[in-house]
């Protein structure tokens, strides 16, 4: 398994400090993609259980609590989904307060239907998604927690157990597969 | 006829040999009364031949006197050659005095030693040549041998040397609530207390400009919500009047002259009128009237270039802690007036260095009054850098009255803070300033005391006792302080020796608290402080022990050297009454200056003088690859040693905008770990065609223009554009910045 990197100390990803974990490897290659050294499966670092125990140290670092961020690279992608799973699964176990976002260049609609019960239950997991494939002609520097007006943010109710838009509320997804 | 120096033909004149020939003879000894060695009349004589047969110059006629005073007493001619050389070397050192000069008047060598300074303008090249006279005049004729020769050996630094000779003081915290309250005079006129709002704010403009003339250094309003509580409620008073008469047509429930004192606008007095139409009425109008007044005071503070070289002021404005209804107006006013920026583009506004005062319970959590307002500070300090954070429960400023805002932990934008007067002031800041500064550059110490400890090599003391680096250095630096100490007092005794006259303003209307005639200014000067700054802990430790303070064994030893620079300033202040400090020096020129000079010295030294500048006091340098919360826990435990003023500050990425939790996590975490003064560094580039701001160095990413303002701070203020307004070493460290968060690692 290959990984790209860690910002252990990041203001840039979701609400609040975060730990940011970069996946290696991304089959989507959008035109503009500022993180394109992130494309090679078989490029980056080799991951390790050690990496994973850093991740965890990490998250409480300075007695700070921060939100956990996979990024990329595309978490989501065939390869990539165990070690997510496995990141996010680890995470919820050893610490549970944690919030977890997720970014991926997939829209959310093949998200959910992938059918992968991994996934199923990564969204069940979560607290935050960032979906969509980067667009160039739609980028905006100003953007909050993404690069073009296209992508969409997403965050999860758990006692309702779906997700919905956090710019359009009647736009969600029940965990189930339903609309 | 003979020719001079500077070209003029003039009568060949034999007294000037004569003269010359005696003058080499009795040497120290000599007077005009000495007798002249009889082989003058005739070296005289022989010049005049010569010049007959053709008309020499000076340089000519005092080759022939010593090739003839060798013919006749070889020894008078080997005084007469250093008579000469003596002579050379003063016309050098004047040649290189006006020389220094007429760069100055000329613009030809900008230095930007001071980035508020346009050195190019009339004013910048005028006063920047005032500063060569006068800095020359306080070396030569002000101080001791002792003081003179610490700041030319690039020891001891002695700041803003060009006013010293005038007698000057620094900075002052600025009563506003009596100036306000009372009026004040100045030469031409006087001014009738404040009587609204509006005029408030005028006021506060017009004092940070007068004051600012009366000293070289900032001004600061250490509370100024409170101390504008009263002004909102006049103007409140007279807007609910109108609304009475117009809007209610109400006359006659108003006698004229009615005055209703200092209370609240949220009086059951104004219940009792019944008159809602009014009340709303006044308190849109008095909204309204504040903004204004506001807008003003920021675009005043940024136009009114008063100093010589059309500097700004440095104002500094404290706020944050008042949850009077009028104060909370206030401080919303002032953010909302900071993130609304100044011009056209609506720019960072550059003054005043706004500070917010975070304190427990009244502004820092969820559910405190204030919480809103600390919430707004923190998107304007995201766009526009200000404001900074003061920590009221900073443990250093322990014994302030939690009744007396004037007490609260406020600083100089810079950094500079009043700790605890020992004349009787206590915590009070207002009416209080530094006096003067001095640094010790450390690394000329180590450097030093590195060059003793080897010269002793193994052979150590007379004793046979090797001391060891360290004991040499901490001996040097006991000294050193001791010596800073003496330095200080030296120029405090001059400053208290000028004429209150100097300084009528200040003295007249009590700006500098304490001033009673009889006693002369020293019984209000006594109550500011006297400090010792230091320059390049990060340099020093690497020269003794080749690591820093951001490693154990760095940090152990940095606590040392801080405990002594604070347990010396506590024994002098009781010993001397007066109220020495430790001060993590802004050393914005210094650190360049210094560098340059210690180059000269010792050359290239990796980790010390392989960057174009020194590191800030005990500042994490700027190129350490330390995370946002590592850097807080480093400079903490460092903090806590400096009564006379500090800084911490990190970098973020722009887009921290977009992520105010996080910044209140940075903020939050700095105040718990007791940082008495926090900023934050956001890179602030604007566009001057569109106004977009953000980072982009060379293009704006909105409109594609490259005409750019890049704004970055320098000692706790900012400045124009750092790449014309910054000095060079200083420019280098702003490039070498390291980013505390967003940084990818494995």
């Amino acid at each position: 398994m290959r990984y790209a990197g860690i910002i252990y100390d990041d203001t840039a990803a979701a609400p609040g400090v975060c730990l940011s974990f970069y996946t290696q490897g991304c089959p989507i290659h959008c035109e503009g993609c500022h993180n394109a050294d992130m494309w090679d499966e078989e490029g980056g670092l080799e991951f390790t259980p050690d990496v994973l125990d850093k991740v965890i140290t990490g998250l409480h670092a300075n007695g700070v609590n921060r939100t956990f961020c996979i990024l990329g690279g595309e978490p989501l992608s065939p390869r990539n989904t165990f070690l997510t799973t496995l990141l996010v699964s680890t995470v919820k176990e050893k610490s549970p307060d944690t919030p977890i976002w997720i970014w991926s260049g997939y829209p959310m609609e093949e998200i959910i239907h992938t059918g992968n019960p991994h996934t199923e239950k990564l969204l069940t997991k979560i607290n935050g998604l960032v979906t969509d494939p980067f667009v160039l002609a739609e980028r905006d520097i100003t953007l909050k927690f993404r690069g073009s007006r296209n992508q969409r943010v997403w965050k999860f109710d758990a006692e309702k157990n779906l997700w919905y838009n956090i710019e359009k509320e009647q736009e969600r997804f029940s965990i189930d597969g339903n609309n | 006829m003979i020719k001079k120096r500077d070209g003029r033909r003039v009568e060949f004149d034999g007294n000037r040999i004569r003269t010359a020939i005696a003058k080499a003879y009795w040497e120290e000894e000599y007077s005009p009364d000495k007798k002249i060695p009889p082989y003058a009349e005739d070296i005289v004589q022989y010049v005049w031949d010569e010049n007959e047969a053709y008309e020499l110059g000076v340089e000519e006629i005092q080759d022939i006197v010593e090739q003839q005073l060798m013919k006749f007493e070889p020894a008078v001619a080997r005084a007469y050659v250093r008579y000469r050389y003596r002579k050379e070397c003063i016309r050098e050192q004047k040649n290189e005095f006006f020389g220094l000069l007429g760069e100055k008047i000329n613009a030809t060598n900008v230095q930007n030693q001071n980035a508020n300074v346009d050195e190019y303008s009339f004013g910048g090249r005028k006063g920047e040549a005032d500063s060569i006279v006068m800095k020359q005049y306080a070396l030569d004729y002000c101080m001791s041998d002792m003081a003179r020769e610490n700041h030319l050996n690039n020891l001891i630094y002695i700041h803003d040397l060009d006013a010293y000779a005038v007698g000057m003081h620094n900075c002052l915290t600025i009563p506003f609530d009596d100036l306000l309250a009372k009026g004040f005079n100045t030469r031409q006129t006087d001014v009738r207390p404040a009587n609204s709002i509006n005029t408030a704010f005028q006021l506060v403009a017009v004092i940070f400009q007068l004051q600012s003339l009366q000293q070289f250094g900032g001004v600061s309003a250490s509370h100024l919500d409170w101390t504008m509580v009263p002004y909102v409620r006049k103007s409140f008073w007279k807007h609910f009047r109108t609304g009475l008469v117009y809007v209610e047509h109400r006359l006659n429930d108003l006698t004229p002259d009615c005055d209703i004192g200092d209370l609240s606008i949220e009086s059951d007095f104004y219940d009792k009128f019944d008159a809602p139409n009014a009340y709303g009425y006044a308190m849109d109008m008095t909204e309204r009237e504040l903004w204004q007044a506001v807008e003003g005071m920021y675009h005043n503070l940024n136009t009114l270039q008063s100093r010589s070289g059309n500097q700004l002021p440095f104002t500094s404005i404290n706020y944050g802690t008042c949850t009077l209804p009028e104060g909370r107006m206030v401080i919303r006013a002032l953010l909302d007036g900071s993130i609304e920026g100044v011009g056209k583009l609506h720019r960072t506004p550059i003054f005043p260095c706004g500070i917010f005062q975070c304190m427990k319970g009244v502004n820092r959590k969820p559910g405190d009054p204030n919480y809103d307002l600390f919430k707004l500070a923190l998107k304007s300090t995201a766009r526009r850098l200000y404001p900074n954070y003061a920590n009221v429960d900073w443990s250093g400023n322990a014994g302030y009255d939690v009744n007396d805002p004037r007490t609260y932990f406020s600083t100089m934008g810079c950094r500079t803070a009043n700790g605890y007067d020992i004349n009787g002031f206590g915590q009070l800041k207002d009416g209080r300033g530094n006096i003067c500064p001095v640094t010790i550059i450390l690394p000329n110490l180590a450097m030093l005391a590195r060059q003793e400890y080897e010269k002793a090599g193994t052979r150590g003391d007379a004793d046979g006792n090797s001391k060891s680096l360290w004991e040499i250095f901490m001996a040097l630096l006991d000294q050193k302080i001791s010596e800073a100490k003496d330095m200080l007092i030296e120029r405090f005794e001059w400053i208290c020796h000028q004429n209150p006259e100097s300084a009528k303003f200040m003295y007249e209307n009590g700006t500098m608290a304490g001033y009673i005639p009889e006693e002369g200014i020293r019984s209000a000067l006594k109550h500011g402080t006297l400090v010792i700054g230091q320059l390049g802990m990060a340099e020093t430790l690497e020269i003794l022990f080749e690591t820093n303070q951001c490693h154990p064994r760095g940090m152990e030893y940095a606590k040392k050297i801080e405990q002594l620079f604070k347990d010396r300033c506590a024994e002098y202040k009781q010993e001397y009454k007066l109220n020495f400090g430790v001060y993590y020096t802004p050393a914005e020129n210094l650190c360049y200056t210094a560098m340059k000079k210690f180059r000269e010295s010792y050359g290239i030294i990796k980790n010390v003088s392989d960057h174009e500048y020194f590191t800030n006091s005990i500042h994490v340098p700027v190129w350490e690859h330390v995370g946002v919360f590592d850097k807080i826990d480093i400079e903490s435990q460092l903090t806590g040693y400096s009564s006379a003023g500090c800084i911490t500050y990190v970098e973020l990425e722009t887009g921290i905008e977009n992520n105010l939790e996080a910044m209140e996590q940075i903020v939050n975490y700095a105040m718990d770990h007791d940082i008495p003064y926090f900023a934050i560094n956001v890179p602030n580039d604007t566009c001057l065609e569109c106004g977009y701001t953000g980072e982009f160095n060379d293009k704006c990413p909105a409109c594609g223009s490259t005409h750019i303002q890049q704004l970055r701070r320098v000692t706790g203020y900012l400045t124009g554009n750092y790449k014309t307004a910054f000095n060079w070493g200083k420019q280098k460290e702003v490039e070498d910045r390291v980013k505390h968060t967003g940084r990818m690692s494995e």
